[in-house]
């Protein structure tokens, strides 16, 4: 099966094809005072050590943190919109059902392991890693202010989506904080990330740390601010989580799950998203496609999307000028300036060629933050979380998003189309590991 | 005087040295053995036969024949033949022993006209101070010697009585304290074996396993060919059955010190058979047989579980709206279409073997071809197995045995993937199987025809796999005798596995559904593992005194092992016709590499009296690559004692006790961490661009240790009643140390996964009794012979300390479907079971219509255990179960497992019929094809009546009910085997040019004698024994998915050359 390898690290593999040589060996060895010492000495081919992150590897801890952010926000995406009220659970698999059924709990492995961890340690290691090569010399890696630039800019996304989504977290194994010192710390990690980028002149991960900062702003109601980033963010930017066929950490979660592919169909679009129209007229934002097939549940017929997440390989938003014009919008509607946020909502219908949304349409601050809300839906739905993010901050006030399973939604008596109960998770709980929390807190 | 009794009157003679002196001390006992006496004055006759071993036919040589009353006897030569010349005429009792055999006696009339001819079978016997023991000592030691207790189980006899030609088969109910247990029918039976109790909160539960004093690998095979999730065959029954001449078990650290760390599961040798002095005997057997369902069942009478649905009223289903309509996929399969999925597997096997030699050179060649089918059409297995062993002894101090066995297979595992059973359990998911409803009803012949996702066709059709083992042991042991006083042995040997694992999915044409990759996937797997070993001990014998005798070992043994895995996989073929990994449009591949070594040393010194009583102190250090920095090495003592009680003044005299040992030990063992638990890695993973990345994976823990496993047993072993009853009895309190528990990485620290630590403390009581009974036997007693068997053995194990964690989930506890709620928590047997418990439910909207509900749902209650949040054992009134605790309901392993055997001779023995029962008691399940036809698809006929309140009820608890619906007692006593043995006529044997022949018909897991649940709610649960296997450190309650253990019928024909 092998061919004797050429480096050291392989030296094992080689010499298991040297049947019957290695007992000899080994007696020996022993024989020989001094070769007893090297007795249990093995060798771990697959491993990574930490004596191996030097210089040399500078390169690759920068990319891993990239890799290693895409992959966690790829994961966090798709949860957010099956747990969202975007996408309805089809699942013939106990723990899948979980994610759209609203069960999860603090010990629910799947979540644990496949969401809320990849966030942290990819946080962690870009502490880390940034850290190891802030201590490399310039002689050894001559770009390491590049490197450090990609660093910060990818490291603090999690932060994101841990405040966003999340009921609260520690950081760093500590006390569970409240969202708000999470997206403080979002914030602070950004402008960290943002001179990092300004430092070596590359543009386009600064203004992807710009709508980092801005979007961690309007989780802090630091509207201003939000206004004051986003409008510096240049028409047409679109940075995206990259992504292509090689499996589990690299494809388009959202396809993945929901995907004609087989192995996929684990949900629908929900039945409410089927026929999405402004004033008679279809969106064209929303467009989902009955495959004929039948999901994975083998019951139901599969409902997927069809003009998003078509492919294994389809790149995942992290960052867009939209999102900035959105932010604007809100955080001006949010302030009171609500003719601006008007403009900004029908910029988005003429874009998506729509009737546009008059000031009779929306006359009250409420009703243009609630459009605000359905934009944000429509415009950015199953992306990056939004839809997640708008139902835990308007929970318990006038703009509430109605999870499935609760009135209102399109489950409203709780029970789904398999006759199954829905549970009462909201955000995202604090995993067990690290003590249990099932309340947002502020 | 038997030659039990003789061992003691040797001291009234003198201490000669055991085992060498026997033979002329034997002449100086019985003063006709070997010799002539004198001729009398009267006419005399001549008594011949020959003496063989009554389960292989081979000769025994130098048993002692004795022709009663006369004071003459002979040794049998090496072709087991004797001739007592000089007998008086006149009746005589003619009496044949051997060590290591029953006595035998029968009855001849000698006459000076002609011969009397008297031929011997003799059996061997359960229990025999004078065996020889290899396993856990210095250099091989006689029983009596032994403060341990090891189990000796010969192969023969179970091979013989065994239709199933699989070790891990066979051995079921062979040892007491040596539980087996099943995952599933086919060819390659998933299994699980342990050793008094359960032990480990993480690591395994598998025993060690030796072939000849090396060790070799004791893993499963992984794969999509053969294994779903860890279901897969284990490497233990690569071994041809028919090669191996015993077993030994070593059950427990007090036993099992000298093998140190990773022994604390205990140890099984296998000692393979070995060549003998004498001509050349060639032993060839034929065996031909079949594998079924159990009870001979068609798949559509077995599978006939309960299961429907509520009918829509589409004219193609002629039922009443509303009825519920009862539904067998198979049946419906077979009507409608005209296709069938099981079948009658064929068995097949060969086997020949070659043994002989001279004093210097002995020999034995053996070579057997297995050829089997399971129940469907996608499990079968062939096999080839060879073995060489070669004794040489070109001296007096010298000898050296060489071994090599071969093993080549191919098989397949219906127990691959997700097996297909599920679409039969899970069928008619919703009402959308109904004739008429569309893609998924049963008449559509294009769709999954009221299957659960998967369909027989897609699977058996269109998916084709498998796995190709090449695997070569090869052992050598050198003897070693430079001074009369010291005796050395090197056991050297490795264990090489070579596997290729493979499958591919064909695309499936348009009209055909039922599987999850419709597009395409092949997959291969080729794993490596090797086991190299070096094993070498000297001994020392001094005589301090006449009555004082010393006994002192030193050795050192390292042993490694690495596993090195390449898998591959191609999804999405663009051609129907592509059968390459390269050749799908999505390709993954990955390789893993594992290695670990351990060193011990250890002395140990012995101390005997008189030969009879025996006190032994030992000590072994270790250390192992999986050890921490922080961790140096670790130290095994053990003590032992025992003393052949029968053999002092005191006893002599008694008429009942033939032999009788009293035993105690006290020892330590160990298990060590997983190989990478001690440190900090990262992994390489596939980055932006197709480059290489890397991110964290295991914490690590520098100051990991191996658990120490503590043990004290104490017990005796006795021989009664002129041989007619054996009795062995152990009591044993263990407790392991140490215990390693995953204890869960705060994940905000950036990583995942747990991290090692040393924190557990566990504990495992048992009582072991072996009883052979001997109430009839045959020509002494009369027509009939009859031997009765029992092997009994009570565990009570229990979790005592979790070092101060909260209680434990049973790690591997089927993360994917949520089935199993088993824990670890203090003061509970290891992986409890705990649920929520149900006690009354009303219902409401109307009872069996389909709105029906329940509500008002109250479950049991009771007082939190301290250190739980909502843990109980239960006994409280009750209450909302919203607010209701999860109250303890069973233990995953049985406390009580009783095999009882009884063997009938009739015919002057020539016919001979054994029975095998095996009971086991104290186990719960959570059947999970039930729990899902319950209230996962919701299509058993319970639930869709709707009439059952409980029922109702943990469909409304969902997460918090379905394992409940899937409870149930697995209680069961099985018709295990049942055979008949002839022994053919030495006419007919003649004719063939053979001189010893058997034919032998038998059957395996012949059915249920009784089982404490066998249905819930209506709905049939399959199997009481069978379990997920590899998961779980074996504590897995859960069984799902998979196929039942088999009903294994043969007739075997068997000649002696």
């Amino acid at each position: 099966m092998y061919e004797k390898p050429t480096n050291r690290r392989d030296t094992k593999l080689w010499r298991r094809r040297s049947r019957g040589l290695a007992p000899v060996t080994i007696l020996l060895a022993c024989l020989a005072p001094v070769g007893c010492a090297d007795l249990l000495d093995v060798s771990l081919p697959g491993n990574v050590t930490e004596s191996d992150l030097g210089p040399s590897n500078a390169e690759t801890l920068a990319l891993s943190i990239q890799g290693n952010m895409e992959y966690a926000w790829s994961q966090y995406s798709e949860v957010a919109a099956h747990h969202s009220d975007e996408f309805d659970q089809r699942s013939g698999n106990r723990q899948t059902k979980r994610h759209g059924l609203r069960l999860f709990d603090p010990s629910f492995q799947f979540y644990i392991e496949r969401v809320w961890t990849p966030l942290h340690q990819t946080y962690q290691e870009h502490i880390e890693f940034g850290g190891r090569i802030e201590e490399f010399s310039t002689d050894d890696v001559p770009n390491k202010a590049d490197l450090l630039a990609t660093i910060n800019a990818y490291g603090p996304w999690p932060l994101i989506a841990l405040a966003e989504g999340m009921c609260g977290s520690p950081i760093d194994g500590g006390e569970v904080l409240g969202v708000s010192t999470v997206f403080a710390l979002a914030e602070e990690e950004f402008t960290e990330a943002l001179s990092a980028a300004g430092a070596v002149g590359n543009m386009r991960l600064e203004t992807m740390a710009r709508v980092g900062r801005a979007r961690a702003r309007i989780g802090l109601e630091d509207f201003t601010g939000a206004i004051s980033d986003a409008a510096m963010v240049p028409e047409g930017f679109k940075f995206m989580v990259t992504r292509d066929a090689n499996p589990e950490r690299r494809q388009n979660r959202i396809f993945d799950r929901l995907g004609e592919d087989a192995g996929a169909r684990r949900g629908n679009v929900t039945k409410n998203y089927h026929d999405v129209e402004w004033k008679g007229m279809p969106d064209p934002r929303i467009q989902v496609r009955f495959t004929g097939e039948l999901s994975f549940d083998f019951v139901t017929e599969h409902v997927s999307l069809a003009n998003k997440h078509l492919s294994f390989d389809e790149d995942m938003l992290l960052a867009s000028w939209e999102e900035a014009q959105m932010f604007i919008a809100d955080a001006s509607a949010r302030s009171g300036d609500l003719d601006r946020a008007r403009e900004i909502l029908n910029d988005f219908h003429q874009r998506a060629g729509i009737a546009p949304v008059t000031e009779e349409d929306i006359p009250t601050r409420d009703d243009v933050i609630r459009h605000v809300i359905q934009e944000r839906n429509r415009e950015f739905f199953a992306e990056s979380g939004h839809r997640m993010f708008d139902h835990n901050r308007w929970r318990g006030t006038q703009f509430d998003i109605p999870f499935l399973g609760e009135p209102g939604s399109a489950w409203p008596d709780g029970v789904d189309v398999h006759g199954e109960r829905f549970g009462d998770t909201t955000c995202f709980p604090v995993p067990r590991n690290e003590g249990a929390i099932t309340e947002r807190i502020p | 005087m038997t030659l039990q009794r003789f061992h003691a009157v040797r001291y009234t003679l003198g201490r000669v040295a055991p085992r060498t002196g026997l033979l002329a001390c034997m002449a100086l006992t019985f003063p006709g053995v070997g010799t002539v006496e004198p001729v009398a004055a009267q006419q005399t006759g001549t008594v011949t036969g020959t003496v063989v071993d009554a389960l292989s036919g081979n000769p025994v040589s130098n048993a002692q024949v004795l022709v009663e009353g006369t004071g003459r006897g002979v040794l049998t030569n090496s072709q087991g033949r004797f001739l007592v010349a000089e007998i008086p005429e006149g009746t005589y009792t003619v009496r044949v022993e051997r060590i290591g055999y029953a006595l035998a006696s029968q009855t001849a009339d000698i006459s000076a006209t002609s011969p009397a001819v008297v031929n011997f079978r003799l059996r061997q016997m359960a229990y025999e101070l004078e065996s020889i023991v290899v396993t856990g000592t210095p250099g091989a030691e006689r029983v009596r010697e032994l403060g341990n207790s090891i189990g000796r189980i010969e192969a023969q006899p179970l091979v013989e009585n065994s239709a199933a030609n699989n070790v891990s088969l066979i051995l079921s109910g062979s040892e007491p304290g040596v539980e087996f247990s099943y995952g599933g029918g086919g060819p390659q039976a998933p299994a699980n074996i342990r050793i008094r109790g359960a032990a480990s909160i993480a690591l395994s539960s598998e025993p060690l396993i030796y072939i000849d004093g090396v060790r070799v690998s004791n893993s499963r095979s992984e794969g999509p060919g053969t294994s779903y999730r860890e279901d897969g065959p284990i490497r233990l029954n690569d071994i041809d059955p028919n090669e191996i001449a015993s077993i030994e078990v070593v059950k427990g650290p007090s036993a099992a010190t000298l093998y140190g760390t990773e022994a604390s599961n205990g140890v099984i040798n296998i000692i393979t058979k070995s060549g003998s002095t004498g001509p050349a005997t060639i032993t060839a057997k034929v065996e031909a047989g079949v594998m079924s369902l159990p009870g001979f069942a068609s798949g559509e009478e077995f599978y006939d579980v309960g299961v429907g649905y509520r009918c829509q009223g589409f004219p193609e289903s002629n039922c009443t709206p509303g009825e519920i309509v009862r539904v067998n996929v198979l049946r419906n399969d077979r009507e409608r279409f005209g296709k069938t999925w099981f079948r009658n597997g064929a068995t097949q096997l060969y086997s020949v073997n070659l043994r002989g030699g001279s004093e210097d050179v002995r020999y034995f060649f053996s070579g057997s071809w297995s050829d089997e089918e399971g129940v469907t059409k996608d499990s079968w297995l062939q096999q080839l197995n060879t073995r060489a062993n070669i004794d040489w002894t070109p001296n007096d101090r010298l000898s050296v045995q060489f071994g090599l066995g071969i093993v080549w297979s191919n098989s397949r595992s219906n127990q691959s993937n997700q097996p297909w059973s599920l679409g039969i359990t899970f069928a008619c998911p919703a009402p959308t199987c109904e004739p008429g409803s569309g893609g998924a009803a049963l008449d559509d012949p294009t769709g999954v025809r009221g299957y659960f996702a998967y369909t027989p066709q897609a699977i058996v059709d269109y998916v084709h796999g498998g796995e190709q083992i090449n695997r070569q042991i090869a052992t050598t042991t050198i003897n070693y005798r430079p001074r009369d006083w010291l005796n050395s042995r090197l056991t050297v040997g490795a264990d090489w596995v070579d596997i290729n694992n493979h499958e591919l999915y064909t695309p499936l044409p348009d009209d055909v559904s039922g599987h999850f990759v419709p597009g395409g996937r092949k997959s291969v797997r080729f794993a490596e593992e090797v086991n190299y070993s070096v094993d070498y001990s000297a001994t020392g014998v001094f005589d301090v005194t006449q009555d004082i005798g010393l006994s002192t070992s030193a050795g050192f043994q390292l042993y490694e092992r690495a596993a090195g895995v390449v898998d591959a996989r191609g999804d999405n073929f663009p051609i129907s016709t592509l059968e390459t990994v390269g050749s799908g449009a999505n390709l993954r591949a990955g390789e893993t590499f594992v290695e670990n070594k351990t060193v011990g040393v250890y002395v140990q010194e012995k101390v005997s009296w008189q030969d009879r009583l025996f006190l032994t102190g030992a000590v072994r250090a270790d250390d192992n690559s999986a050890f921490g920095e922080d961790f140096e090495l670790v130290t095994y003592p053990k003590v032992s004692g025992s003393w052949v009680v029968s053999e002092e003044q005191f006893m002599l005299d008694s008429d009942w006790i033939d032999q009788l040992k009293l035993r105690a030990a006290w020892g330590k063992a160990g298990q060590q961490p997983s190989t990478f638990a001690a440190v900090r890695t990262y992994r390489p993973v596939s980055g932006p661009g197709g480059a290489g990345t890397i991110t964290r994976d295991n914490i690590g823990n520098s100051a990991v240790e191996p658990e120490v496993g503590q043990e004290w047993e104490t017990g005796f072993d006795g021989v009664f009643l002129d041989q007619r009853l054996t009795l062995e009895a152990t009591y044993y309190s263990q407790t392991r140390d140490n215990a390693l528990i995953q204890v869960l990485v705060r994940p905000s620290l950036g990583f995942g996964g747990t991290q090692w630590q040393n924190l557990g403390r566990t504990s495992n009581k048992g009582v072991e009794l072996g009883v052979q009974w001997n109430p009839l036997r045959i020509t002494e007693d009369g027509p009939v012979g009859l031997d009765l068997g029992v092997n009994f053995s009570y565990n009570d194990n229990k979790v005592v300390s979790l070092g101060g964690l909260p209680p434990v989930e049973l790690h591997g506890s089927n993360p994917t479907t949520d089935w199993g709620h088993q824990r670890f928590v203090e003061g509970f047997p290891m992986g409890a079971i705990f649920l929520k418990k149900i006690v009354s439910a009303d219902i409401i909207n109307g009872v069996g219509t389909p709105e029906a509900r329940a509500t008002n749902i109250m479950c049991e209650g009771g007082p939190i255990i301290p250190g739980t949040t909502n843990l109980s054992r239960g006994g409280g009134g009750p209450v909302p179960c919203a607010d209701a605790p999860e109250v303890y309901r069973g233990t995953p392993i049985s406390s009580h497992i009783l095999s009882a055997t009884a063997t009938i001779s009739l015919l002057g023995g020539d016919l001979e019929v054994f029975g095998q029962v095996d009971a086991k008691f104290g186990a719960m399940r959570i059947d999970a094809d039930l729990a899902g036809a319950h209230v996962f698809v919701n299509s058993s006929l319970a639930i869709l009546e709707r009439t059952e309140p409980l029922l109702l009820a943990m469909q409304e608890l969902g997460n918090e009910g379905i394992n409940q619906s899937g409870l149930v007692d697995a209680d069961f006593a099985k018709l295990r085997r049942l055979s008949a043995k002839y022994h053919l006529p030495q006419r007919i044997v003649e004719s063939t040019g053979a001189n010893y022949g058997t034919v032998t018909l038998s059957a395996y897991n012949v059915g249920w004698i009784w089982r404490a649940q066998s249905e819930k709610f209506g709905l049939k649960t399959l199997d009481s024994e069978q379990r997920v296997m590899g998961t779980a450190n074996g504590l897995q309650a859960v069984h799902h998915e998979g196929w039942p253990n088999n009903l294994h019928m043969k007739l075997a024909v068997s000649l002696t050359f």
